[in-house]
Parts: C-alpha cells; structure tokens; sequence
C-alpha cells in the first residue's frame, strides 16, 4: 500500500499543472517539498514568507544531501524585491532597500513588472519549477504574483488554512475560493510524523482536536489524556512553567497571544524563561531614536537615562543601577560622550544578574547596536540598530531552550514541551491550533475551562 | 547572437568610436590605416574566451595607459542560459531597430538584449562585464569565459590549423562537445594510451646499442640505475591532446590542403558551431581565395532572414564589393583618433556594381570624362613621377599609388551623374576632387561641391580638355596634336572632322594639311576650330586615348608655363601628392 506521503511527492513532482497541498502540523510538508524537489529535474523556485522559513528549508535541503543547484530558497518578499528593483523603470518600485512598510511598494511593483513579456524568457531559463510554502499566509497581491507564474511554470503551492494566523494586516487568501479553483488538490498530509518518535498518541489526539476545529466544534480537553490541563491564573502560569522546567528535559515554549502577557510571564519567572521579542524591535527603535536626537544635542544626561530605562525593561531585578560601584566609571565615560562604552556596560550587568534577565534579546541587541555604532559605518545609532537586527532577521535568533514567546513568532517552530498560557485570550482557532502543535513531547493547556469554545 | 551597437575608446588608433550596426552582413572597406581592422580585432577581444589578452602599453591609444581602454556592444538574440536570474536576467535591456536601445520593453518588435563592456586599464588585466541599462548605480556582473563562448563569436585569422582539430580550445574540439561534454576528453586520453602501449612493443634494441658504453662511465660518475637503463617513449612528448587527432580527407590531413580551403573550412566549422547563431569575423576575407571561390564564400556567408549569423569582414578587394550590396558596405574613416562606420547608401548601388574600387581609394578625383581619368594616370606614370623624383622633399607621395589617389570617371556616359557621385562619396568620409569640364549646369552644383568639402577643378574658360589644350599648346605642337589624333583615329575622318570645322573660313582644299591649316593666319582663330574639331570628333574621347593624350602632354608641359592648363594641373598635381 502507497503511503499518502508518496502520493503527494509523486503529484508534486510530475504536476504540470498547478497544485496545492493541504498540511496538517508536523505532518511532513517540508519534508514533502524537500522530497519533491530532489526528485525533480531542473531548478526549483522554493519560496516562504520568512527568513526562519527559509533557514528551515535550505537546512532540510542540506540534511537529505540535495545538490545546490536544485534549488533556490527565497523569501517571497526578497525574490520579488530582486526582480523589482532591478528593473525600477518598468516596475516603478520607488525604494530600492524598503524598510518597514516599504515593503508593501514591493508586491504592486512586482505585479507591474511581471506583466512584461520578457520575463517569461527569464523564469523559464533559471526555473523549471515553482514550490511556494505557507501558502495560507499569502496576501491577495502574492496570490495575483502566483497566478501569473502559472503561466510559464508548474506551479505547487502548500500550506495549512487552519494556521492562517496573519490573516489581520492585508487580506490574504481564502484556500476554497482563491486557491482550490485553480490548484488542484492532492491528498492531504495527515501523518502526525512530528509525534512519531517522542509521543505519537499525543500526535494522534491532536488531530483529532483538528478534526473538531475544521468543523467548529467545541473542545473538550478532558477527552485527551496526553494533554494536561491547568486552571488558569497569572499564579498558575508561574507555577506550571516552573514546574515543567523542573520535570522535563529539552526544549519549551510558553505561548502567549498579546506580547505584554508574554513580558509579564517572563518577568514573573525571574529569568527562567526568555521572552522574544518581535522581529521589528519597536522598543530598541524608538528609544534609539530618541538617543539620536539626544547626540544632536549632545544631552548624554538624557542618552543614559534612556539606555537605562530600556535595560530595566529586560530585567526582572528592580534595583539593577543603584550602589553600583562598578558601573559609576562607565558612567562617566558615557557622560563624557563616549557611547562605544554601552557594550561593556551590558556585559557587566548581564555578569552581575544575567540570571535575572528575561529579555536577553532585548539587551543583545542593544549591544549589538552600539558595536555596529563603533565601526563608524553609519551616519546614525538608528541606522546601526537597523543593520543589527537585520543580521538576526537574516541569520535566526540565538536558540534558548525555555522561552515564552507568541503564536505569531513561533509559528512553524518545534520544541518539545508546549504550554498554552492563556487558551481564552488566544483569539481564534487559527492562534490556538497553532500553540498546541508546537511540542513534540507534551502539551499542557491553561484556561478558564477544559470545555473550549472559541469560534472562528 | 546580433550585434547592434559597438563602442570603441582609446584601443589603438580608435580614440572613439560609436557604431549602430545596422546590417547582418558587413564589409567594411576603408583606406590602409582606417582601423578597420582594429574594429575587428576589438570584438574578438570583447567576446574572447580566453583568460587573458596579449595586450601591452602600444594598445592603448597614443600610448597613454592613464586612459583605459574600452569595448562595448549591446547584443541581442542571446542563448537561453545567460537569460537566467543568476545569470543576467537582472540585467537585461531592450533594443529597437529604430529606436536603439532602451531600459524598458514597449513593443512586440523590442528584443532583448544585454550590454556587454571589456576594460583595461594600466595594470593591463582584462575586466569583462555585464552593465546594467538602468540608469542606477547597479554594479556590474561578470561575465565567465565560459559564458562568453557560448554567445560564439570567431574570428577566422591566421591560425586556421588549430580549428581543424580537437586541441583544446578549438573550435572543432568546441562543436563536437556542445552535445557531448564529457567524453571527448577521456577518448584522447585513451587514444593516447593506446598510442603509448603500442609504441612500447616497438623493439628499440638497435638504439640501446650505445647504452652498454654509458653505464660504466655513469656509474664512476656516481649514477646508478635504480632499475635498469633502457630506450623508452617519453609521454610527454606524445600527446595527443594538443590537436595531433585533427580533420583529415582520406589520407591526408587537412592541414596540407591551401590556405583557401583551410580558411573555408574552419569558417564551416565555426557556422555550425553555435546553434543559437554564431558572429564570425574575417580579416580580409578575400587572403588566398580566387574570385570564383570568394564569391560563393559571401554568398554562402550571407545570412538569410531566419538565421541568427552574422558576418563581419574587412576587404580590400573589389571582387568582394562587388558581391556585396550597397547596404552591405561600410566606409570606415578615422581622423585624428574620431572613428567613422558609414554606410554606404542605395544610391550608389551602381557604382558598387560598375566601379567596386572607388571605395577602395583614400582619395577619389571624380573625373567628368574618360578623357580626364586617362590623362592623370598618364600624367602621373610620364610626367608626375619623374619630377617629383627630381624635386625630393617637396611632395608628400611620388606617385597616385602612394598617395592612395584613383581617378575614377563617373559611370554613366555624358558625365551628368559625377557630382552626384562625388557628393555622395564625400558624404561616406572619402577625400573627394571634381575634375571636369565646366561648371555649366552642374548638378549639385560647384558650390554645393565645395561646401562638402570636395575640391572643384575645372578647366579655364568653360571649355573642354580638346579646346582647352588648343588653346594652350605651343604653337608648333599643334601640328603633332594632329598627328596624334591621326594615330588614334582613322586618319580621313579627322580631317572630316577639320574640314567641317574650317570649311567656313578658308577654302576646302586647304583642309587637308597643316600647311593649309596655317594660311588662314589667325592663331588664335585656328587654335579655336581645331578645338572644337576634336571635341565634336570626339578624337580622344576614351580612357586609353586620354591616357595617349597625357603621355603626349607629358612631353611639353614643361613648356607650357603659365597656361591654364598648366595651373589646372599644377592645383591637380598638388592635391594628389601634396
């Protein structure tokens, strides 16, 4: 008997054309897309929405031995950007290196562009095929871009509607109305491989869970003897994290929804537990926006009581600045207009109550901003903390092993125990689906009630 | 692969140059020194697949290393491979037969193409590059040697022996691996081996007889044989992979076959090498090829409309100009460094057909009649040549040849088609005299002429050649004049001719003799009659009697001091050799 697997590979390889498949969690889509690719001749187009998407893939690539001049990972927003902005006149892409929310610009400009004959010349000379993954988080405009690549290529695309949890920015698309008319479906990858070798029951009882969601059913956690469940309280957060810590071994995840719970939790837990922060920093941003006006003026008073302010932020130790002996020289230096200091500051108060840190990225980055100052490469502290963190959204976060994050930030990822903070405070379907897939070995749920019913 | 447009700056005797290339078969033709070559050999550099040039400090333009040199083409009908992201599909542009090249794709009829750019400055290491079109500060890519090749550019020069076989980068080595890469390399190696092992039963004995002396003395001088010493055949020197498997006709090799066929073949070879179409160049094309076969070479060259060849060659044969259309022909010129690539337009497509080496000339006297052109090759073979001779360091060239000059009369008869002619050469670049008669309804006129640039001799007086020497030969070579005629023509008619001209001023037995001519008295009236007696007789109205009129000139010009004559010819003379 074929496995559904296979069946899928097959479909994916041989597709003239265009294709769609449906992947649970954990149930082998990369594996499938790293598959098919080998298998294919020619050169694959794999695109994904994120820079950890894309570390993830070109990883698996590397693991199964697949030669380099197979495929092409890229992010959707990156590969667009090259073509529009090698061709400004014809796209009329205004930003050439957009920021922020330049990259919006981007999608129109690539529409525009790729509605030029010559194109087709090109795709069909670097690519034989197109795979694009988390299909459920394409906007309308990247779904308009696939459509045309259909045109000349064969065309997979694969995602997970039920994971479509950035639906609250631009409208994305609808997988029966936008995609299924023109991408045929194979089979859907329903294997639980992500539990097979840690906890396959808890693999099986959470398809089950997906099963009852797809059909807007409400949960009822007691039924699922894997998954543990915990009243919730702010108390029963700090408590459980503590107490998985201190009976499991490997990696967790705390989730959260709202970024402050996530701070919160973090902080009560003393440095236990890692809270990450967002891709775009605003904090780290806007307070080194605010020391650039502060150097203009040369007001160092205002620079340290800023930096200040942001270090107490990421750590859950009150008094970190006061009665410091070994920071007053420091200090001083920084009064005295020598910003390349801050580093070494960082450093002193991460040895002296690192273990109190529950931001550490915060704090990192802010190290590495006032390093990337030091080189004289940039006119500001604003454009250094940019290229700072532009290395981390291109080269991954640094990997903590007990961290409380977001669904929106640890979508795709795996750990091996998953705790759900705040199961009511989760939104919708999409956010909660997404938290209770993320651990391989156990799941542990906290709400008002093991009776969930959240709707959409 | 098309070439559309050349830029040339500060590569030998081009300081620049900027050419649209507007035809797929081009002959460019132009004066010794035209650097015309130089365009050839510029492009077989910009598209060289090797690593490095022979280039040193002379290449660069008056030697001045400070200014680099620099080629650029854009390109179009490219090979798929080099279309890709990686490759340069980001750095695509477009090209318009009318519009030139353009960063955005408007129409159906817009092709795409790529601006490629070879550089050398004074460290005289070759940098090729992709440019971008857009006018950004995009850095440009460079281009592989590997990726260079594949756009299949050749030129066919003097090394044809190495294209006949399989040596390394030859072009025949280049066709055979485009469908095979990886087999021919272990085939010679095999083939060598086998070579190797078959030389190896050769019994060598008979060269191993000095052998036995040697050991001895070798041993006293401390060698030993760690094995034992023997004749053997050396690998090295019996490889085969440097083109020793070449093409050959039955038995004999190729290589042994005239250089015409040699070249004809490796053009061949080159043609079929590059599937997605290849540019051949040939420096002088017509080297070592009768006119029958130089002919069917340009006709096979020729392009049709769905090829994607090109063809680009230098000539300096008439035979080749000839063949070619007018369209097909390029006048190059270079002044001081500025580069010129003219095309020749379709209206002279007669004189392409009827008179191919006016465009092989570095001057052009357009002569009215074929009196005229007679007279000057006379003139400069009996007379110019010797006293210039004699007045050394006064003149530029002693001779036509030299300087470059060819009198060349207008094609059509009647001589009404010679400024037209003459403007329309001094429009393609060449120097460019008029000599005629008068400036009676010329068209363009004489003006018009001069404003172009072209230098108007006409004879004194609006009169023709025949009346004008009458007027101006010493009074006792008039007789000879006649006799001349005599020679040139039937005798009874010349004196018809006088006859008819005289008869109304003194009696008709008296036209029948010199003597008879003279008693009418009047000098100058005689002078008058017996000029228009030869030019309505026509009695040297024909190259070779022009040319007899000269060498008879040649003898009395001396004479002729301060004539007209003497003045046209004296402002002839100093244009030609000055």
């Amino acid at each position: 008997m074929v496995d559904e697997f296979d069946i899928v590979v097959e479909q994916l390889v041989t597709a003239k054309s265009p294709v769609s498949v449906k992947a649970a969690a954990g149930c082998g889509k990369t594996e499938a897309i790293v598959r098919a690719v080998a298998l294919s001749t020619g050169k694959q187009l794999v695109l994904t929405h994120t820079n950890a998407g894309v570390a993830a893939l070109r990883s698996r690539f590397r693991k199964h031995h697949v030669p380099v001049s197979q495929y092409q990972v890229d992010t959707i927003a990156s590969w667009l950007l090259k073509y529009a902005s090698a061709y400004p006149s014809m796209s009329n892409l205004a930003v050439a290196k957009p920021q922020g929310n330049d990259w919006g610009e981007v999608y129109p400009a690539a529409q525009k562009l790729f509605s030029y004959a010559f194109l087709e010349n090109v795709l069909m000379a670097s690519y034989d095929g197109v795979y694009i993954d988390e299909y459920q988080d394409c906007t309308q405009l990247q779904h308009a871009i696939a459509l045309r690549l259909c045109n000349f290529l064969p065309v997979r695309v694969l995602g997970d509607p039920l994971q479509g949890i950035f639906d609250f920015c631009d409208p994305i698309v609808d997988w029966q109305t936008d995609v299924l008319p023109t991408f045929n479906p194979t089979p859907d990858l329903t294997q639980p491989y992500r539990w097979q070798n840690s906890n396959p029951e808890l693999g099986k009882q959470l398809g089950d869970i997906r099963t009852k969601l797809l059909n807007h059913e409400p949960v009822d956690i007691n039924l699922y003897p894997e998954i543990n469940w915990q009243p919730w309280s702010e108390n029963s957060e700090i408590e459980v994290c503590k107490y998985v810590k201190a009976h499991k071994r490997g990696t967790i995840a705390g989730i959260h929804y709202w970024p402050d719970d996530a701070h919160r939790t973090a902080k009560g837990l003393n440095g236990l537990y890692q809270s990450i922060e967002e891709m775009d920093c605003k904090e780290l941003m806007t307070t080194v926006r605010r020391i650039d006006e502060w150097l203009l003026q040369e007001n160092f008073t205002a620079i340290i009581s800023g930096i200040k302010n942001l270090t107490m932020k990421a750590c859950a130790e009150r008094s970190i600045f006061s009665d410091k002996e070994y920071l007053k020289k420091e200090f001083e230096q920084l009064q005295n207009g020598d910003l390349s200091i801050v580093p070494k500051i960082i450093d002193s108060i991460t040895n002296d109550i690192g273990k109190k840190v529950y931001r550490k990225e915060l704090l990192n980055e802010m190290k590495n901003t006032f390093q990337e100052f030091s080189t004289e490469k940039y006119s500001s502290i604003y454009e250094a903390a940019f290229a700072a963190r532009y290395r981390t959204r291109v080269n991954g976060r640094k990997p903590e092993n007990r961290i409380i994050s977001r669904t929106l930030l640890i979508k795709g990822l795996e750990f091996n125990h998953a705790i759900v903070l705040n199961a009511d405070k989760l939104q919708n379907q999409k956010n909660f689906y997404v938290a209770i897939t993320r651990g391989s070995e156990s799941l542990t749920i906290l709400s008002s009630s093991p009776l969930l019913n959240l709707d959409k | 692969m098309k070439l559309r447009k050349l830029i040339i700056q500060k590569f030998r005797g081009i300081d620049n140059l900027e050419w649209e290339i507007k035809s797929d078969l081009v002959c460019l033709v132009g004066p010794g020194d035209s650097t015309k070559s130089t365009i050839l050999l510029a492009l077989e550099y910009l598209f060289s697949p090797n690593w490095n040039l022979p280039i040193t400090d002379s290449d660069f333009h008056q030697m001045v290393v400070q200014n680099p040199i620099i080629i650029e083409a854009i390109i179009t009908e490219l090979p798929e491979s080099l279309l890709s992201e990686e490759k340069f599909g980001l750095y695509l542009g477009f090209w318009n037969n009318d519009g030139g090249s353009k960063k955005n794709q408007e129409n159906d009829d817009d092709h795409i193409a790529l601006k490629i750019r070879l550089t050398i400055d004074s460290d005289l290491e070759p940098v090729w590059e992709v440019m971008s079109f857009q006018e950004d500060e995009k850095e440009p890519r460079r281009i592989s040697s590997t990726d260079r090749q594949k756009l299949g550019v050749a030129k066919i020069g003097s090394y044809v022996d190495a294209d006949l076989a399989w040596g390394r980068n030859s072009a025949l080595s280049r066709l055979t691996q485009r469908d095979d890469l990886t087999k021919i390399p272990s085939l010679l190696a095999e083939a060598e081996r086998r070579v190797l092992n078959s030389l190896a039963e050769l019994d060598l004995s008979l060269l191993e007889m000095a052998i036995g002396d040697i050991v001895p003395v070798a041993q006293i001088m401390g060698i030993n044989a760690q094995d034992a010493f023997h004749a053997g055949i050396d690998p090295l020197r019996v490889s085969l992979r440097q083109g020793a498997i070449s093409l050959f006709d039955g038995q004999l090799p190729l290589s042994l076959r005239g250089a015409g066929s040699r070249r004809l073949m490796t053009m061949a070879i080159h043609k079929s090498g590059v599937k997605e179409g290849a540019v051949i160049l040939v420096d002088e094309i017509e080297n070592s090829l009768e006119p029958y076969r130089l002919r069917h070479l340009i006709r096979q060259l020729r392009p049709n409309d769905n090829d994607n060849h090109q063809v680009l060659f230098t000539t300096h044969s008439s035979v080749t100009v000839v063949e070619c259309i007018a369209s097909e022909i390029f006048v190059v010129n270079s002044q001081n460094g500025n580069t010129k690539v003219i095309q020749v337009s379709v209206d002279l497509q007669n004189i392409v057909r009827s008179i191919p080496e006016a465009f092989l000339c570095r001057k052009v006297i357009i002569c009215e009649g074929k009196t005229e052109s007679g007279l000057l090759l006379s003139l400069d073979q009996n007379f110019w040549q010797n006293k210039h001779e004699k007045e050394t360091g006064q003149w530029r060239y002693l001779t036509m040849a030299e300087a470059g000059v060819s009198p060349i009369e207008s094609p059509k008869s009647g001589g009404s088609e010679a400024p037209k002619f003459a403007l329309a050469m001094a429009k393609l670049g060449y120097e460019v005299a008029y000599f005629g008669d008068s400036d009676r309804d010329l068209n363009p006129s004489a003006d018009c002429m001069k404003e172009n640039g072209i230098d108007v001799f006409l004879w004194d007086g609006n009169v023709e050649i025949e009346r004008r020497l009458c007027f101006d030969l010493p009074q006792n070579e008039l007789e000879g004049l006649i006799t001349l005629a005599e020679n040139l023509n039937d005798r009874n008619k010349v004196w018809a001719d006088i006859k008819k001209q005289f008869s109304t001023h003194i009696s008709p037995e008296f036209c029948s003799s010199w003597e008879g001519l003279i008693s009418l008295g009047d000098e100058r009236k005689l002078r008058e009659l017996l000029g228009k007696a030869a030019d309505d007789g026509k009695w040297f109205k024909r190259r070779d009697k022009g040319e007899s009129l000269g060498t008879f000139l040649s003898g009395y010009l001396d004479m002729m001091g301060d004539s007209p004559t003497f003045r046209t010819l004296v402002s002839i003379e100093k244009w030609c050799y000055g």
